[in-house]
């Protein structure tokens, strides 16, 4: 039986995020735009986006005078990583 | 992934990409994440191997310069590790905090590194306390193998963690480099002086060398 998929990680931009997020301990926004080959534009949407549904914290820093988005998964976001690939394995089979 | 960049995917918000492509694309990014070797630690290695390299080469000169009498002094030349230590925990801050990613690994790494440390300042208050109230001054001749058995075990276990063959390679060095200096005590306990000589060889071979290939490798992926 298939289970329904997370619609907010069943995107390619937001599951790439979430995907590079999973595997370190947190990556800044030059980082995630130059792995998944995003735009800024829309990196930064996806961003927002993930980060108003709480599975990612984002915090907003300087680098002398250069601003700086460091992303970190958060518990919840790992739980709902987790159960989109356990929901996916349904549907593969 | 080819299929990947091909499409250029990842820059629009596509509704309709299939099951088998989401897993693609999460092997794809944590592929990647993985891959991707960092230079953070790199920086530190060099540091310490050509510090350690030059301080044991400069401890041997000065126990053949100093005067009869003095050649204990030239021990005190290894207070410049603390100077090395200061140098070390300046430039990490500085690069942590320009660093785009931190994985677990290079956490893991640090925390070997430190426990390193950690081990050999414990080792160290043993032997000087048995320096200081037991007169055991022979014990100090022990000081130079167990710490190239603790480099090699931390750079083992380095080695295991980032999957990394030349720091293996590295660690067995250490290993064989503190029972050959052993092996010179038993010998002829005037040769220990050569004890510098094989911790600097070490350092350089076994530490440095594979440092220089793992920041080669990084250059690459990164």
């Amino acid at each position: 039986m298939f289970k329904e998929l997370d619609p907010l990680l069943h995107s390619q931009l937001r599951l790439a995020i979430m995907s590079l997020l999973i595997t370190v301990e947190e990556a800044d926004f030059v980082y995630l735009k130059k792995q998944s080959g995003a735009t800024s534009g829309n990196l930064s949407v996806q961003i927002d986006k993930l980060s108003e549904a709480g599975y990612i914290s984002v915090t907003k820093t300087f680098q002398g005078k250069m601003p700086r988005t460091i992303c970190k998964i958060t518990p919840k976001g790992i739980d709902a990583f987790e159960t989109y690939v356990e929901n996916l394995k349904t549907y593969i089979g | 992934m080819q299929e990947i960049n091909n499409l250029n995917v990842l820059n629009m918000e596509s509704k309709n990409f299939t099951e088998k492509e989401s897993f693609s694309i999460i092997n794809e990014m944590i592929d990647r994440a993985r891959n991707n070797v960092q230079k953070i630690n790199g920086h530190s290695f060099l540091l310490w191997g050509y510090s350690i390299a030059l301080i044991a080469v400069m401890n041997y000169l000065l126990l053949y310069i100093l005067p009869v009498g003095c050649k204990s002094q030239s021990f005190n030349v290894w207070w410049l590790t603390c100077v090395v230590c200061i140098i070390d925990a300046y430039s990490s801050r500085r690069i942590d905090r320009s660093t785009i990613v931190k994985s677990y690994i290079d956490r893991i790494i640090s925390n070997i590194w430190l426990a390193h440390l950690i081990s050999i300042i414990c080792f160290l208050i043993i032997i000087f306390s048995l320096v200081l109230f037991w007169a055991k001054i022979e014990f100090t001749i022990l000081i130079t193998p167990t710490i190239m058995i603790l480099t090699g075990l931390a750079e083992f276990s380095t080695a295991k963690v980032c999957r990394f063959k030349p720091f293996m390679y590295g660690a067995i060095y250490f290993w064989v480099g503190a029972l050959l200096s052993f092996l010179m005590i038993i010998i002829d306990g005037s040769t220990f002086v050569l004890q510098f000589i094989i911790l600097a060889v070490c350092m350089l071979i076994g530490f440095v060398i594979p440092t220089y290939k793992l920041n080669k490798l990084a250059e690459e992926n990164v």
